[in-house]
């Protein structure tokens, strides 16, 4: 299943908006489940009945990000693009790079602080994958920092692996890039 | 030395006087060990000669029977089995039927001799056989008592009531004649029955302390009531604790829980070249 979004020059995307009911249902389905495979997290949601909703509330809260900021980390190191800004740069002038179309996958993985008297932070055995499939789009960079993308396509598929073995691979949604999405500060090249 | 050899002496020279008659105790034929061994028989024992008193315990013990009596004066101490029915050696079951001749002394009243028997009276000691008794002419009536035999009882007898009552009016001119401080008295045998050796059984005496009220509730018997009682406690208190609500349980211990996310490396990947065209800003 593909949607497809618009999105406005001012308006933001935030991955929490994209999913829907069913895979926000998967997603933390597998976060309690990683959740019960820790053995001390387990009892203190025996004893804690409460905690398994205030994990879930809190990964649900986790999951409010912006997806094409997440997936720029891929544009910011990637030679190509860092070589392009270095040929035809000058200070303080921007720079539009139109690029083929190519993806930026990334992992994500939940880690839970929980504080009952005490503190104690647990990283549950779960990833998320978030992979990016870009096409047509431009970026723009000024002063080796990349500033916004534009135009083009982003379709969104989120990846569940357990354990390093993907369970769950779901497309989440086709994004249509506006002209300039300017992300809410500058990345850095690296 | 002395003093420790008169109590020495004393014991040797009692059981020297005592062991014939200890000895010949159990074995001759007025003692109970006699009276046994017949009964183990079945056959008569013998009793001819000896006293009834010493007899009729062992009879009643060994053969369940009480003989039927028939007193008559003789020249024989009193209580004096004179003769016996059946006969020493001749079967004799438990519980069978034995008639005893008992000697009540001898007369001591020439009166007596004169004195028209009176007919015998019928005592029943023994629902067996009726006893029969020999009127017995006296003279100094307290001798007359203590020779009898105990296990005689007085009783009326219609026969001989103008005899036996002084006061007693009477019509024949003999005995109005005689001085009423001289008519002869007829005292009757006092009858009594042989003490029997009844075994007792003496019922253990059960004595609860006295126990005060927290005594009371620390006897050893409440010990398991007190476990059980316990046991239900726990239970009861368990029972509770699930029925709480639960956000009760928790709620002086609400838990913060943040969650945040640790980005891995990015993966791009491209079929081609990456950048297509570069430019400056339009």
């Amino acid at each position: 299943m593909t949607l497809t979004t618009e999105t406005s020059a001012a308006g933001a995307i935030w991955f929490d908006d994209l999913i829907d009911a069913e895979t926000r249902a998967e997603i933390e389905k597998e976060v309690i489940e990683a959740a019960n495979r820790d053995r001390v997290l387990r009892d203190l949601i025996l004893t804690t009945p409460i905690l398994r909703s205030a994990i879930l509330r809190a990964v649900t809260a986790a999951l409010h990000f912006d997806p094409l900021a997440l997936l720029a980390d891929g544009w910011c190191t990637a030679k190509d693009i860092r070589a392009a800004c270095r040929e035809g740069g000058k200070t303080g002038a921007p720079i539009v790079l139109k690029l083929s179309s190519h993806s930026i996958e990334r992992d994500i993985h939940p880690a839970i602080k929980v504080t009952i008297g005490f503190e104690k932070s647990f990283d549950l055995d779960v990833g998320l994958g978030l992979a990016g499939t870009f096409d047509g789009i431009t970026l723009t960079i000024r002063d080796s920092k990349l500033e916004s993308v534009g135009a083009g396509t982003c379709g969104l598929a989120l990846l569940v692996r357990v354990a390093g073995r993907p369970v769950i691979s779901r497309d989440i949604t086709t994004l249509d890039l506006p002209a300039e999405y300017r992300f809410a500060q500058p990345l850095a090249l690296r | 030395m002395k003093s420790a050899a008169v109590p020495v002496l004393s014991a040797c020279a009692f059981l020297i006087v005592s062991f014939p008659a200890l000895a010949a105790q159990g074995t001759r034929s007025c003692g109970a060990g006699a009276i046994r061994a017949a009964a183990a028989k079945q056959v008569a024992p013998r009793l001819v000669g000896c006293r009834y008193d010493d007899v009729a315990v062992p009879l009643a013990q060994y053969f369940a029977i009480y003989p039927s009596l028939t007193k008559t004066p003789g020249d024989d101490a009193s209580s004096t089995i004179l003769q016996q029915t059946p006969a020493a050696g001749e079967p004799l079951a438990a519980g069978g039927q034995l008639a005893l001749q008992v000697s009540v002394g001898p007369a001591r009243s020439p009166q007596a001799a004169e004195t028209p028997a009176a007919p015998p009276s019928t005592d029943t000691p023994s629902t067996e056989a009726p006893m029969t008794e020999t009127p017995v002419i006296e003279t100094p009536v307290a001798d007359a008592q203590a020779d009898l035999p105990p296990p005689v009882q007085k009783a009326p007898v219609k026969d001989a009531a103008p005899a036996v009552s002084a006061e007693a009016p009477t019509s024949e001119p003999k005995a109005a004649e005689a001085p009423r401080n001289t008519r002869p008295k007829f005292a009757w045998p006092k009858l009594s029955m042989p003490k029997l050796d009844v075994p007792k059984f003496h019922l253990p005496e059960i004595t609860l302390p006295k126990l005060t009220f927290p005594g009371y509730l620390l006897r050893p018997d409440l010990a398991w009531a007190w476990i059980g009682t316990a046991l239900v406690g726990v239970l009861l208190f368990f029972v509770w604790r699930g029925r709480r609500p639960r956000s009760e349980i928790t709620y002086d211990r609400v838990p913060q829980v943040s969650a945040r996310f640790v980005f891995g490396p990015s993966r791009l990947s491209a079929s081609g070249p990456l950048v297509m065209e570069s430019g400056g800003h339009t």
